[in-house]
C-alpha cells in the first residue's frame, strides 16, 4: 500500500474519531496539533487502525511515533512485509 | 445471577461473554430519584406513564446503566479495568420488577495498549430495551490478543 492511499484512510479514521479537528491531515500532524488526541485518543486511533487496516502494533512501536508521517511509514513497513 | 462469569486472573481475549441477570424494584426507583434529583413524570407518575403509551412508569436508564457498571466493574474486564467510555441507546421501556438480562461481548482487544472493546445489549424476554458499547484499559499482561491478526 502505497503512503498516499494510507494518509487517505488515516484522515477517514483520524477525522471520525477527532471529529473536532478541521484542520488538514498531514504528515507533519502532531498530537500537539488536535486537541482531542490526547494519550487516550492516541490509544483508540491505534486500536481503530489495528482493527480496519488488520494489523497488530506492538507497545514500543505506537510509544515511538512522533508524528502522523511516522505513523503512515510503520502501516507501510508493516502492510509490506504482511506483518 | 451470572453466566460466563471469569476467575480475576483469566486473561480476556475476544469472544468472552458473560450474562448478568437483573431486575429493578420499587426501591431501586426511590433511592435513585432521591440520589438524582429526577422528577421526570415517566419515571415517577403511573397515570403519566399511560397518557404516554406506556403501561405504568417506566425504570430510570441510568439504573440499567448502574448494572452496566456491575457487568464492567466485576466481569469484563473485572476489578483491573478503568472504564473509558461508554454508549447506551435504548430501544424499548424496561419496567419496574420485569426480570431483564444484560449480555456484554468482548468484540476487540489490544495487546499494544491494553484497550478492551464490548458490545452490550439489555433484553427483558424477547424485547430489546437498550445496546451500546464500552471501552476499558486494563493492564496489557491481562490480554490474550493470540486470536488477533498475524
Amino acid at each position: 500500500m502505497n503512503s498516499e492511499i494510507i494518509i487517505q484512510k488515516l484522515e477517514e479514521l483520524f477525522r471520525d474519531l477527532f471529529d473536532d479537528y478541521t484542520g488538514p491531515v498531514t504528515r507533519e500532524l502532531t498530537a500537539d496539533d488536535v486537541e482531542e488526541w490526547d494519550s487516550l485518543g492516541h490509544i483508540q486511533l491505534m486500536v481503530l487502525i489495528e482493527k480496519t487496516m488488520g494489523l497488530r502494533f506492538s507497545t514500543e512501536e505506537i510509544r515511538q511515533l512522533k508524528n502522523l508521517g511516522e505513523l503512515v511509514d510503520l502501516i507501510q513497513a508493516k502492510t509490506a512485509t504482511g506483518e | 445471577m451470572t453466566e460466563g462469569a471469569r476467575p480475576s486472573e483469566q486473561r480476556i481475549k475476544a469472544g468472552d461473554s458473560v450474562a448478568h441477570e437483573f431486575v429493578i424494584t420499587p426501591e431501586d426507583m426511590v433511592l435513585f430519584r432521591r440520589l438524582s434529583a429526577d422528577e421526570s413524570l415517566i419515571h415517577i407518575d403511573a397515570d403519566y406513564a399511560r397518557q404516554r403509551g406506556y403501561r405504568d412508569v417506566i425504570v430510570y436508564g441510568a439504573l440499567m446503566l448502574a448494572q452496566l457498571s456491575h457487568v464492567v466493574g466485576q466481569h469484563i474486564p473485572g476489578v483491573l479495568g478503568v472504564s473509558v467510555k461508554w454508549s447506551i441507546t435504548y430501544r424499548s421501556a424496561l419496567y419496574v420488577n420485569e426480570p431483564a438480562r444484560i449480555v456484554l461481548d468482548v468484540m476487540a482487544v489490544s495487546a499494544a495498549t491494553g484497550l478492551v472493546e464490548g458490545r452490550y445489549r439489555i433484553i427483558s424476554g424477547e424485547r430489546l430495551i437498550a445496546e451500546g458499547r464500552t471501552q476499558s484499559m486494563i493492564p496489557v499482561e491481562m490480554i490474550d490478543d493470540s486470536s488477533a491478526p498475524d
